[in-house]
C-alpha cells in the first residue's frame, strides 16, 4: 500500500491507483477532461497536469500511478499556467458562447474557464463555424464545442464495446463521427451526453427544453425494469424534464456531496460503477410513459358517478369488501412499492380465504443489441419482482398467474397498479365479476371496466422502496409535486385496512420499519443510506 | 297693506341669486382647480369642454351617481341632517348682502338687496354662526375618530375667530353709525375731504386686517382649514361623507366663500360703489358731472359688486397657494393673543378718530 | 423649547410683510406660466431628443440604435428584440426570462437557422402588463438582443394584447 503526499497531505492508496483518483478520494481537485472512472485513462486533455518532485516535467495526474513517497503538488504556479494554456488551446476554436449552448450551468469546461482560464486570448484568428454532424436521431453532436477528450468514443469501445465512433481527420478540424455506413443504434446512446463534459453531445429529448440550473436533479431509481440503475431525475415544479445517470464525472454545481463517493476500485465494482454511471435509452427517454400522472381528475365511481369523491369511493370499496368477504381476489402489479406491496398483502390476507394473490406478468426487457457488451436490462420489465417474492413468501402468500385468480370467480376484484398494458388482454373475462377495483396512476383499457378507479401517483411523485433483482433495496423518491387530485397509493391502502380492521398502518417510515421488524428479508437494511441516497444492503456487502 | 309686485319682484330677485349662487359655487370649484393649477405651473382639469368649462357638470353628474354611503354605526337622522345644516345657513346670508343702489321704478323704492333688514350685519352673525352646527354635527354623527377632531378644531375655530371678527366689525359700526349693510355701502360713496371716497379699508385700516384674517378661519380656508387637515385628519368632519351630501358640505363651503368675499366687499371696498358715482352719474369734485340713465348706473354697479367679489374669490384661491396650514395652537394664539387685542386697540382708535372728527 | 425659538426680525415677525411677498411669487407664477405638463394624446413628449446627452456606449451599434429604433440608453419603454439583416440576434438563451423579477418573459427555444448559433427563440413573449420596465433583461442579455425603446403608448383593451409576441418586437437594424 504506497503513501504519497498530495499539496502536503499524506495519503495512502491501493495498488495501481492513479494519482487523480487518490487526490479526488481526498478532496483534492484536480481539473480534468478525458479521466471518467467508467473507462482507461487516455491522457488526452492535458489539463490533469501536476508537478511532481523528482520529476522534471508535468505529469498528467490521470495516467501516473501513485507509487511510495511521491510528493505531488497541484496549486504550484507552473501547474496553474499549464492549465490556464491548455484552456486557452482548447478554446482556440470553442464558441465559449455559453449562454447558446444547451450544457451551460453543468458544463465542466464553463466551470474551468471560470476557474482556471486565462481572461483573454492570444488568439486573433476567427473562430470555424462547423456544421452539427448527425450521429443519430437521439443526439445532437456540434463538433465546434467538442474538446476531444474522446470519451464518447471511449464509452463506444470500452463499455459498449462495438467501436462505432472515431475520430476523423487531424488538428483544428478533427471531430467524432460514426464509422461510413454505420449510425448510433438505440440502447444506450444517451450516456454519452451523459459524460461528454462540454456540450458538445446533447440528447434531443431534452435539448433547449429548460436551463438546467433551473431544474432540480434528485436521486432516485429507474422504475422500469428489475436492474433497478440508479438515475437523476431533474424537475421543475410538476414537470419532469430529463433521466439521466448517476454518472460521477460532472462536478457541476448541483451534485450531491454524497456523491463523491471513491472510485477507487475500479476492478472489483466494475458491474456496480456501470449501473451507476450508465443507463439505457428507455429508462432515459422512456421516463413519460412511467413518470407522468396523467390521472388529475380523482377517483371515478361508476355507481354512483355524481358521487365520485375520495371519501365516497373508499367508503363504497370497504363496504364492497366487507360484503364479498373472503370472496376478494388481489391482482398485484410488479411496479408497486415493497410498502404498498406489504399493505395490499396485509389486506388480502387478513380478508380472504384463500391464501393467494395472482400478479401481472411482465416480458423480459429486450436486449438492445447482441453485441453490446453493456446489458443493463437483463430482468423482467417489472422492478419489484423480487419484493414481492419476499414479502409473500414472509407472509404465507402464493403468487400465482392473474388468470387463477379471475378463475376463482371472486366478487370483488382489487387490482394494484400500475397496470400499463398488461391487464388489457382480461378484459372480457372479468365481464361476470361484481366489483371491480383498480387502483393505478393512469388510466389504461382495464381500468376502464373498473368499477371504482382510484388514481394513484406515478413514481415521480411519491416515496417508496424496491428490491431489484441482485436484492439490493433501493429508494425512489419524491420528484415532483402531485397536482389534481389523485391520492398516495399508500394512504388509499391504509385508509382502507383502517376502515375494514381498525388497524392503522401507518405512512411511508412506518411500514418501512414494519418490514425491516417483520421480514426478515429486510432486517440488515442499512437505514441511514437509504435517506441519504445511494441503495445499499449491508448484507450484499456492496457500496452501490 | 301687500304690495304683490313687489313681492313678485323681491322673489324673483331672491331665485335669481339663489341659481346664481349655485352657479357661481360650481365654477368656483373649476376655478379653484385650474387657478391651483396655473400658479403651480400646471394646467389643471382641461378635458371636458372648452377649457375644461363643462368639468363641473362632469362632477355634478358623477356625485349623484355615486353611492351614498351611510357609516353602519353612525347616527342617521344627524348624519343626514348635517349637510343641510351647512348649506342653508351658507346661503341664507347672502340675503342682506346689497349689491346696488336702490333703484326708483314707477314709484317704488326697489333695493337692490333681498332683504333690507335693520339688523343686517347681526342677522349675517346671526346666521354664518349656525352653519358650524352642521360640521360638528357631521363630525360627531359620522362616528369616526378624524371626523369628530375635525368637527371640535372647528368649534373651537369657530368661537375665537367670531369674536375678533365682531370686534372688527364693530369700528365698521362706529364710523358708519348703521347695521344695515345698504346704508354702509351707500355711506362709502361719500367722500372724504372731498376728493377721497371712505372705502372701509381706508378709515379702518386695521380692522380690515383683523376681519380679513377672521374670515379665512371662519370659512376654514387655507391657512385655517385644520377642520378638514387632509394631511393629519383624512377628510376631517366630511371624511365618511360620499355622493351628494358630501356634495354639500363642498357646496356649503364655497358659497360661504362667496358670501365672505361679498361682506369684505361690502364692509371695506364700498359694496356696489364705484368711486365719484351716483345716481345721475359720475360727479367729479373740481371737475363736474357726467350725466348717466339709471339703468346704466345700476348695472355698472351691479358689475363692480361683482368684480369685487369676484377679486376676493379669486384672492382666497391666491392665498391658498401661498400659505401653509397653520398649527392648532398657533391658530388659537393668533386668535386671542393677538386679533383680540388689535380689535379693541382698533376700536379705542376708531373711537378717538371720531372724537377728534377725523372721520 | 424656548431655547430653540428662533429670532425674528421684525420684518419677519410682523408676518404680513412676508405674506405679501409670498403672494407676490404665487400671482407671479399664475401670469408667467412655464409648461411642464403635456397634454398626452395630442402632444407627445419627445424621448429620444432630450437623452442623447446621458447616453452611454454599451453597443457598438448604439448610436444606429438610438437613430432608428428610437432606443434610448434612459427612458424604458416597450422591448424591441434586435434583428441583423434577416437573423435576430437572440440566442433563446433564457437569460433574462431568468433575471426578470415579474416572470414577464416567456421563451421557447428552437434548432436556429443561425449557423453561428444553436438556438433562437420559436416563442418570445413579453408580458407587458406583467413588466415593470426595469431594464434587468436589457442587462442580463449576452447578446444584446433585446433592448428597450423609447416607446411608452401601450394601451389595449383586453390584457392579452399587451402580451407581445415576437414578430411584433422584431425590429430591424440593418
Ligand atoms: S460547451 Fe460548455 S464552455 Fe462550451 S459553450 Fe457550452 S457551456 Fe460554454
Ligand atoms: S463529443 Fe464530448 S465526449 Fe466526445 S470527444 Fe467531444 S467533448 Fe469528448
Ligand atoms: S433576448 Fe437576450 S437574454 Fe433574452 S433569450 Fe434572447 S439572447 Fe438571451
Ligand atoms: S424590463 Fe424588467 S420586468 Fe420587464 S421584462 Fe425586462 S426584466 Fe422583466
Ligand atoms: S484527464 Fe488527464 S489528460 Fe485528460
Amino acid at each position: 500500500m504506497p503513501t504519497v503526499e498530495i499539496d502536503g497531505k499524506k495519503i495512502t492508496v491501493g495498488q495501481g491507483v492513479t494519482v487523480l483518483e487518490a487526490a479526488r478520494a481526498n478532496g483534492i481537485e484536480i481539473p480534468h477532461f478525458c479521466y471518467h472512472e467508467s473507462f482507461k485513462s487516455g491522457g488526452l486533455c492535458r489539463m490533469c497536469l501536476v508537478e511532481i518532485e523528482k520529476m522534471p516535467k508535468l505529469q498528467t495526474s490521470c495516467t501516473t500511478v501513485a507509487t511510495e513517497g511521491m510528493v505531488v503538488k497541484t496549486t504550484t504556479d507552473r501547474v496553474k499556467q499549464a492549465r490556464s494554456a491548455i484552456l486557452e488551446f482548447i478554446l482556440t476554436n470553442h464558441p465559449l458562447d455559453c449562454p447558446d449552448c444547451d450544457q451551460a450551468g453543468e458544463c465542466v469546461l464553463q466551470e474551468y474557464s471560470h476557474k482556471y482560464g486565462p481572461d483573454k486570448s492570444d488568439f486573433r484568428e476567427p473562430k470555424q463555424l462547423r456544421e452539427h454532424i448527425q450521429l443519430s436521431e437521439h443526439i445532437a453532436y456540434d463538433p465546434e464545442r467538442c474538446i476531444m477528450c474522446e470519451r464518447c468514443v471511449r464509452y463506444y469501445r470500452d463499455i459498449v464495446g462495438t467501436e462505432e465512433l472515431a475520430v476523423m481527420e487531424r488538428g483544428a478540424h478533427s471531430e467524432i463521427t460514426t464509422f461510413p455506413g454505420r449510425q448510433l443504434d438505440y440502447g444506450y446512446i444517451g450516456n454519452i451526453a451523459d459524460i461528454c463534459p462540454v456540450g458538445a453531445l446533447t440528447t434531443k429529448d431534452f435539448r433547449f427544453k429548460e436551463r438546467v440550473y433551473n431544474l432540480r436533479a434528485t436521486e432516485t431509481i429507474c422504475p422500469l425494469c428489475e436492474a433497478g440503475c440508479t438515475i437523476y431525475v431533474d424537475a421543475k415544479k410538476y414537470t419532469v424534464y430529463r433521466v439521466r445517470s448517476r454518472s460521477k464525472n460532472l462536478t457541476s454545481i448541483h451534485t450531491n456531496p454524497n456523491r463523491n463517493v471513491t472510485a477507487l476500485y475500479p476492478k472489483v465494482f466494475i458491474d456496480a460503477i456501470l449501473r451507476s454511471s450508465f443507463i439505457c435509452d428507455d429508462g432515459r427517454l422512456g421516463y413519460k410513459k412511467a413518470l407522468e400522472n396523467s390521472s388529475l381528475s380523482g377517483p371515478v365511481n361508476r355507481y354512483e358517478p355524481e358521487n365520485s369523491t375520495w371519501s365516497a369511493s373508499i367508503a363504497l370499496v370497504v363496504q364492497r369488501i366487507k360484503q364479498a368477504g373472503s370472496k376478494v381476489g388481489g391482482i398485484l402489479s410488479p411496479f408497486a412499492t415493497n410498502e404498498e406491496v406489504y399493505a395490499f398483502l396485509y389486506l388480502i390476507k387478513s380478508i380472504t380465504a384463500h391464501n393467494s394473490v395472482g400478479i401481472m406478468q411482465f416480458p423480459e426487457a429486450k436486449e438492445f443489441r447482441e453485441s453490446t457488451k453493456l446489458k443493463l436490462r437483463k430482468g423482467v420489465q417489472a422492478p419489484n419482482l423480487k419484493g414481492i417474492e419476499q414479502i409473500a413468501g414472509a407472509l404465507g402468500i402464493k403468487i400465482v398467474p392473474v388468470d387463477e385468480v379471475i378463475a376463482s370467480k371472486p366478487e370483488l376484484l382489487y387490482v394494484l397498479g400500475p397496470v400499463f398494458d398488461r391487464m388489457d388482454g382480461y378484459t372480457e373475462k372479468i365481464k361476470d365479476i361484481q366489483c371491480i377495483v383498480v387502483q393505478d396512476f393512469k388510466a389504461s383499457a382495464f381500468s376502464e371496466k373498473a368499477h371504482v378507479f382510484m388514481p394513484g401517483l406515478s413514481f415521480a411523485q411519491k416515496d417508496g422502496t424496491y428490491t431489484n433483482k441482485d436484492g439490493q433495496v433501493q429508494r425512489i423518491r419524491i420528484v415532483v409535486d402531485s397536482k389534481g387530485n389523485a391520492k398516495n397509493d399508500l394512504d388509499i391502502l391504509t385508509d382502507i385496512i383502517y376502515n375494514i380492521s381498525g388497524k392503522k398502518l401507518g405512512s411511508f417510515d412506518n411500514i418501512l420499519a414494519l418490514l425491516v421488524k417483520e421480514i426478515a428479508f429486510f432486517n440488515n437494511i442499512d437505514m441511514n443510506s437509504l435517506t441519504t441516497g445511494i441503495n445499499l444492503r449491508k448484507a450484499a456487502g456492496r457500496l452501490w | 297693506m301687500v304690495d304683490y309686485i313687489t313681492v313678485a319682484i323681491y322673489t324673483v330677485m331672491s331665485v335669481v341669486v339663489f341659481v346664481l349662487i349655485l352657479t357661481t359655487v360650481a365654477f368656483l370649484t373649476l376655478a379653484e382647480r385650474r387657478i391651483s393649477a396655473f400658479m403651480q405651473d400646471r394646467l389643471g382639469p382641461n378635458r371636458v369642454g372648452p377649457w375644461g368649462l363643462f368639468q363641473p357638470v362632469a362632477d355634478g353628474i358623477k356625485f349623484i351617481m355615486k353611492e351614498d354611503i351611510t357609516p353602519l354605526e353612525a347616527n342617521k337622522l344627524l348624519y343626514t341632517l348635517a349637510p343641510i345644516l351647512t348649506i342653508i345657513p351658507a346661503m341664507l346670508t347672502f340675503a342682506v348682502v346689497p349689491f346696488g343702489h336702490d333703484l326708483f321704478l314707477h314709484g317704488r323704492v326697489i333695493n337692490l338687496q333681498i332683504a333690507n333688514l335693520n339688523v343686517g350685519i347681526l342677522y349675517v352673525f346671526a346666521i354664518a354662526s349656525m352653519g358650524i352646527f352642521g360640521i360638528i354635527i357631521g363630525g360627531w354623527a359620522s362616528n369616526n375618530k378624524y371626523s369628530l377632531l375635525g368637527g371640535l378644531r372647528s368649534a373651537s375655530q369657530f368661537i375665537s375667530y367670531e369674536i375678533s371678527m365682531g370686534l372688527a366689525v364693530i369700528g365698521i359700526l362706529m364710523v358708519y353709525g348703521s347695521l344695515k349693510l345698504n346704508d354702509i355701502a351707500l355711506y362709502q360713496g361719500s367722500l372724504w375731504f372731498n376728493t377721497i371716497p371712505k372705502w372701509g379699508i381706508l378709515v379702518q385700516p386695521l380692522g380690515f386686517i383683523i376681519f380679513l384674517v377672521s374670515v379665512f378661519a371662519e370659512t376654514n380656508r387655507v391657512p385655517f382649514d385644520l377642520p378638514e387637515a387632509e394631511s393629519e385628519l383624512v377628510g376631517g368632519y366630511h371624511t365618511e361623507y360620499s355622493s351628494m351630501k358630501f356634495a354639500f358640505f363642498f357646496m356649503g363651503e364655497y358659497a360661504n366663500m362667496i358670501t365672505a368675499s361679498a361682506l369684505i366687499a361690502t364692509l371695506y371696498f364700498g359694496g356696489w360703489q364705484v368711486p365719484y358715482l351716483h345716481n345721475i352719474g359720475f360727479i367729479i369734485p373740481k371737475f363736474g358731472i357726467v350725466h348717466m340713465q339709471q339703468w346704466l348706473v345700476a348695472i355698472i354697479e351691479v358689475l363692480s359688486f361683482v368684480i369685487k367679489v369676484g377679486f376676493f374669490l379669486f384672492f382666497f384661491l391666491w392665498v391658498r397657494w401661498t400659505l401653509p396650514r397653520f398649527r392648532f395652537d398657533q391658530l388659537t394664539a393668533l386668535g386671542w393673543k393677538v386679533l383680540i387685542p388689535l380689535g379693541i386697540l382698533n376700536i379705542v382708535i376708531t373711537g378717538a378718530l371720531i372724537m377728534l372728527r377725523i372721520i | 423649547m424656548t431655547e430653540n425659538k428662533k429670532k425674528y426680525t421684525f420684518k419677519e415677525a410682523v408676518y404680513f410683510i412676508e405674506i405679501l411677498r409670498g403672494l407676490g411669487v404665487t400671482i407671479k407664477h399664475f401670469f408667467t406660466r412655464r409648461k411642464f405638463a403635456i397634454n398626452y394624446p395630442e402632444e407627445k413628449l419627445n424621448i429620444t431628443g432630450n437623452t442623447q446627452a446621458t447616453m452611454k456606449v454599451m453597443d457598438k451599434d448604439a448610436q444606429e440604435l438610438i437613430d432608428r429604433v428610437e432606443v434610448t440608453m434612459n427612458y424604458r419603454g416597450k422591448h424591441a428584440l434586435l434583428v441583423d439583416g434577416d437573423l435576430g440576434r437572440c440566442v433563446a438563451c433564457k437569460m433574462c426570462e431568468t433575471v426578470c423579477p415579474f416572470f414577464a418573459i416567456y421563451i421557447e427555444p428552437e434548432e436556429s437557422p443561425d449557423p453561428r448559433k444553436e438556438r433562437s427563440p420559436k416563442i418570445f413573449e413579453v408580458d407587458l402588463t406583467r413588466c415593470a420596465y426595469c431594464g434587468y433583461c436589457v442587462e442580463a442579455c449576452p447578446e444584446n438582443a433585446i433592448t428597450m425603446t423609447s416607446f411608452y403608448s401601450l394601451v389595449a383593451r383586453q390584457r392579452p394584447e399587451l402580451s407581445i409576441q415576437r414578430k411584433e418586437l422584431r425590429t430591424v437594424i440593418k
